[in-house]
Parts: structure tokens; sequence; C-alpha cells
């Protein structure tokens, strides 16, 4: 239960990076109550999916990573499939990631919090099982090996390889591209089955990677309990910046005040011999821009 | 903006300015006197806006008209920096044309320019042919381009706020218009011919032209980027920097006094049509990166086929026969 709670973690950090730059910053209501994913964000919108799809692949990403680590006992461990000489004449050896175990973990695990809510909201189901598909993914298409030479003084006679898991970051990066070209879906039904088909059927289906969503996102300019928003007031925002950072868009018309902030840096660092590193500590004056 | 009016107008050959909305009596007064000038008006309108469109094809704002007398709509009434831009380019535009159409002896006003005395150049060289005749695409610039400006003095609106409104909005298109055709005339460059034996340059001619039109619209587009917001100031009837007073305004130096609207949001009454559907570029650098140009909106993806001509090959003789070459790629538009 703690990789779980690790993965929800490490996935509301990374949904708080990518959007930090956003006027919906990743800090609903919701989400702060309950970091253990699931109801977080409620709505059918692009946002909605976003988080649904990293909290997934957080948690596939935590579990593989405990498996290797050797913290969840004899439910699993290292991916045991990767044994032996490679075609490219190295061996497979070390630890590699079991991101199978992962994955088939945050299904049972994630996936069952939604089928549970069926009743209330088949629709909204659909698209969360469908988002929760593509954040894992999102891990497994990151997935690389790595080696290590063995040889004398380092030479590569001698080179082991194994799976391992990427940098959160990739994942997190990739999963927000999806975001930006998420497809606006409908539900229809096939016999008794929900199927998503994209609400313009001029535009590209999705496939089993990329975002989907129902509803449209309101502007998240003013706060408005009901759907996440917390409104941009006091958001930072950058002056000079023409995109959803900048001023104009992030205040929503609204205005911003500027000031200057003194920074304390450090500067100037020296290496001492032997072994410290000595800085000055300067200060800076930053321009800092706030919406009203 | 009488003179953008002029441009857009469909009817091929307009001999009078009957029925263009907007323009002032001594815009009419031209036209009557002188309907010889008509077409050539026409055409620096048009290689204005098809610039101004040209240069801002990749942006948020992508220069485009409406069918309305204002032609680019309610927007160019804002002060903001892209006014600034549409006036100097159409008022650089009619230099253009003007200059170009008495070189090609289309005007009884003009013809070849030789007012000008030069020095004999030292060696090498000498002037011939035909200059185009600039100092009269200024001239015509500023009689047509200018005459609605030119009534600062005699603005009489009620409220006082308004009133100066108007008349800093005069002075401001008056500036940017002359930023418009000191642009042109930064730009003439000379154009040689030899005439030697077999090509040679033993005998060598040079003339003025204006520059190719898309390189002023470069010109320009950089002084958009550096133009600078301004204030009315009422007592010297004057413009001046809203920040940094007191530094001079450069006389090459746009000039805007409101701040641009974000063009990302539709907004029929003032004409701007919104980003939504327009094409953008997942990894481009510039501004019709799809973030950028779809205000984080998101964007839609469709796939498209497209056929072209390719592998072509000469056949003797005389055609060329092409196969047609498929391709489909992802195209992007804004939600």
């Amino acid at each position: 239960m703690d990789s779980v709670k690790f993965g929800a973690t490490i996935a509301v950090q990374e949904c708080q990076h990518q959007f930090r730059y956003r006027r919906w910053n990743c800090t609903t209501v919701q989400f702060e109550k309950s970091p253990v994913f699931g109801n977080s964000v409620n709505g059918g919108t692009r946002e909605a999916a976003f988080v649904h799809s990293i909290s997934s692949a957080g948690v596939a990403y935590a579990v593989t990573h405990s498996c290797s680590a050797g913290n969840l006992g004899r439910k699993c461990g290292c991916d045991q499939k990767y044994t032996g000489m490679s075609d490219d004449g190295w061996k497979w050896a070390g630890c590699s990631d079991d991101i199978e175990f992962g994955i088939e973990f945050s299904k049972t695990f994630v996936d069952a919090r939604e089928r549970g809510r069926k009743a209330e909201n088949p629709s909204r189901v659909v698209m969360n099982l469908h988002n929760n598909d593509a954040g894992r993914m999102a891990v497994k298409k990151f997935m690389k090996i790595q080696c290590k030479c063995h040889g004398v003084s380092g030479s590569c006679n001698v080179k082991t390889c194994w799976r391992s898991l990427p940098n959160f970051r990739l994942v997190g990066d990739h999963i927000k591209e999806k975001f930006d070209g998420a497809t606006e879906v409908e539900i229809k039904l096939i016999g008794s089955r929900r199927v998503l088909v994209p609400r313009n059927r001029n535009y590209k289906p999705h496939t089993i990677v990329d975002l989907v969503y129902l509803d449209r996102s309101p502007d998240f300019c003013t706060a408005n309990p009901s759907t996440g928003s917390l409104g941009t007031q006091g958001r930072f925002c950058n002056r000079t910046s023409q995109a959803i950072d900048g001023c104009e868009l992030m205040c929503c018309n609204r205005g911003y005040t500027t000031h200057l902030e003194a920074r304390i840096e450090r500067c100037d660092c020296k290496f001492h011999w032997c072994c410290f590193v000595r800085c000055r500590e300067c200060q800076r004056r930053v321009e800092v821009s706030i919406c009203k | 903006m009488g003179i953008s009016a002029l441009g857009t107008r469909s009817d091929g050959n307009l001999t009078t300015c009957y029925g263009v909305p907007d323009l002032s009596s001594q815009q009419m007064n031209v036209c009557q006197n002188k309907p010889d000038l008509i077409p050539t008006l026409r055409r620096g309108a048009k290689l204005g806006i098809n610039e101004c469109q040209k240069q801002f094809e990749k942006e948020r704002w992508n220069c485009s008209t409406t069918n309305s007398s204002s032609v680019f709509g309610e927007i160019i009434n804002i002060g903001s920096r892209e006014a600034a831009f549409v006036y100097a380019i159409t008022s650089a535009g009619v230099v253009h044309a003007a200059s170009r159409s008495c070189s090609l002896g289309n005007l009884s006003e003009c013809a070849c320019e030789t007012r000008r005395k030069r020095k004999q150049p030292s060696r090498g060289w000498a002037w011939g042919g035909c200059n185009d005749d600039v100092k009269f695409g200024v001239w015509l610039s500023k009689t047509f381009v200018d005459a609605p400006e030119r009534n600062e003095r005699s603005v009489t609106i009620a409220d006082k706020k308004m009133r100066l409104r108007k008349k800093g909005r005069y002075l401001m298109n008056l500036h940017n218009n002359e930023v418009g055709r000191l642009g042109v005339q930064s730009l003439v460059s000379n154009q040689c011919r030899c005439h030697g034996v077999s090509g040679s340059c033993a005998i060598k001619t040079c003339w003025e032209i204006v520059p190719n039109f898309a390189k002023i619209g470069d010109h320009l587009k950089a002084k958009y980027k550096d133009a600078v917001q301004v204030v009315y100031n009422r007592k010297k009837r004057r413009i001046r920097r809203k920040e940094q007073k007191r530094v001079k305004i450069t006389k090459d130096t746009l000039v805007f006094i409101d701040r641009s609207p974000n063009y990302c949001n539709p907004n029929p009454p003032l004409g701007i049509l919104g980003t939504s559907g327009r094409v953008c570029n997942k990894t481009s650098a510039g501004g019709d990166r799809c973030d950028l140009l779809c205000c984080g909106g998101g964007y839609n993806t469709q796939v498209v086929r497209e056929v072209k001509r390719c592998q072509c090959k000469f056949v003797w003789c005389c055609y060329v026969t092409c196969k047609a070459c498929p391709r489909i790629y992802d195209r992007h538009t804004c939600k």
C-alpha cells in the first residue's frame, strides 16, 4: 500500500509540474483532499483525463519500482523473462524492472475503483478506464535498457544489461503532449457495449495511447468549487510571455500588479583545497507579477 | 482607413472612388482630379494587405480582413501595435506601387525620376536607365493616405476624453504612415546592367529601384516587434513615450497607444475571429506552435491525404510526365 501512496505522490508532483504555468495548476480542492486519486477530478474534462492517466501511470511506476527493490515480498521481484544472452552479444543480468506486473497491479487496483462506480456515470467510467490505460502505456513506452561494462579497466568485454524504468518526467511530458492533443469523444452504444467515438468524425480517431474527454473544460479564470477551479487570482504570471503563462492570458484580462522582489542567491562560489566550497550571498532584484 | 477599402474592392476597373466607404473629402478630391491614380492606389493598398497577411500568417492575429467597410474590422479602431503595422504597411504599399507605376510609364503625373542631380560616380559605371520615382510615391502616399489623419486640429467631439483619444490616434497614424514611407526610402537600391562586348562590364549603367515588397514587409515586421507605447501630450500636442518619457521617439519607430487584445477568443463586435480552427505546428519555434497559437486550449488532429506531382520527367518532344505521389500526414488545428 505504501508503494501505491508513493505512486499517487509522484503523480501529483508530476501533474503540478506539467501544469505549473497553466490556469488550472493541478491544485483542485478535491485533489488536495484525496491525493490517492479516484475522485480526484470528477469531471469529464481534459484535465480529468490527464489526472487519471498520470495517476494510473504513477501507480504502475511505483509498484514496479518497489518490486525491483524487493519491498513487496514474494508477490513480485525482478522480471524473470529477461535471461541469457541477447542477439547483440551482451548478457541479461541485474534486475530488470517488471513493468508488466506494475501494469497489471495498476489495472486491478486503479481500475477497480472505476468499475465500482459504473452505476453512477457509466460514460465517465469508460472514459476514465481508457485514460488509465493510456497512462500505463506511456510508462511502458519509455522503458529503456541500461548496460554496464565489466571488462578489464572498464572495457566492454563483458557487458550486462537490464530493463529499467524511465525517468518519470519523460512519462509526464508524454502524457502532457497527449493532453494537448486529446480527442473530444462521445459514447456510442454498440449492442450493450459503450464505445468512445470522436465527436467530430473528421478528426483522427484516438488510439489506445491517446487521451479522450467528454466535456469541454471551463476557462478556470474564476474560482468555482463545482468544477474544481480555484481561479487565477494571486497567481504568478510572466509579463513578457505570449503563451498561457503570460499575464495577459493567465489573469483573464483582470490585469496584474508588478513589484520588485529581492532574492538572495549564492554566487561567486569558489572551491577551496581540500575540500569545501565557499560562496558569497548576492541579492538579486527580480520582477514579480501577480494576477489581480 | 479608406485606402484599405480601395484595396479590397473586387470590381476590376474601378475608375472612380464613388461607393468606396470611409474615404475622406480630400481623398475624394484626389480621386476626382486624378482618376488615373486610382488603379495605382488600389494596387498599393492590395500590396500592403497581402504582405500584412503574409507576415502575420503564423500569428494569432493574422491580418484577416472582414467584409466590413473598415476592412480589418473594428479591431483597427484600437490603437494597437497591429494597427500601427497596418498603417505603416499600407502607406508603404502606396509608395511602392506609385514609384513602380512611374517608371513603367503608367501615370501621366510622373515618369522616370530625373529631378535629383546626382554626383556622377567616380569610375566604372554611369547613371542611366530609369529610376523608380520614390519621391512621387512618397508625395502620393502623403497626400492620399495621410489625408484623413490631417484633421487633428479640427476634431470636434464634445466628450473631452474621446476628443483627446482621437487626437492621439491621428498622430499615431501619421507617425506610422511616415515609418512605412521611410522604410521604402531606406531600402531603395541600385540595379545595374553591363553593356560591354558579350556581356562584359566595360560599360555599366545603374539606376535606382524600390525593393521587392517582401523586403519592406520584413523591415516593418521588425519595427512592429520593437514598437513603442506612447501617450498623447495635450499641452505640446504631440505624442511621447509612455515609459522613459524623455527619450525621443525616432522617426523609424512604430508607435501604438493601446495594449493589444490577446486575439485568442472570438469577439465578433471587434472583428476578432479567435484562433479556433487555425492550423498549428506541434514543433515550430515560431508563433504557430500549437500551445502558443491555440492559447493553451489544445488542438484537434486530422489525417490529411494530399496528392502531389512528383518524379517529373521531360519526354522528347515536348511534354512532361509526372507521377502522383500521395502523402498522408497529421494536420493539427486549434480547438
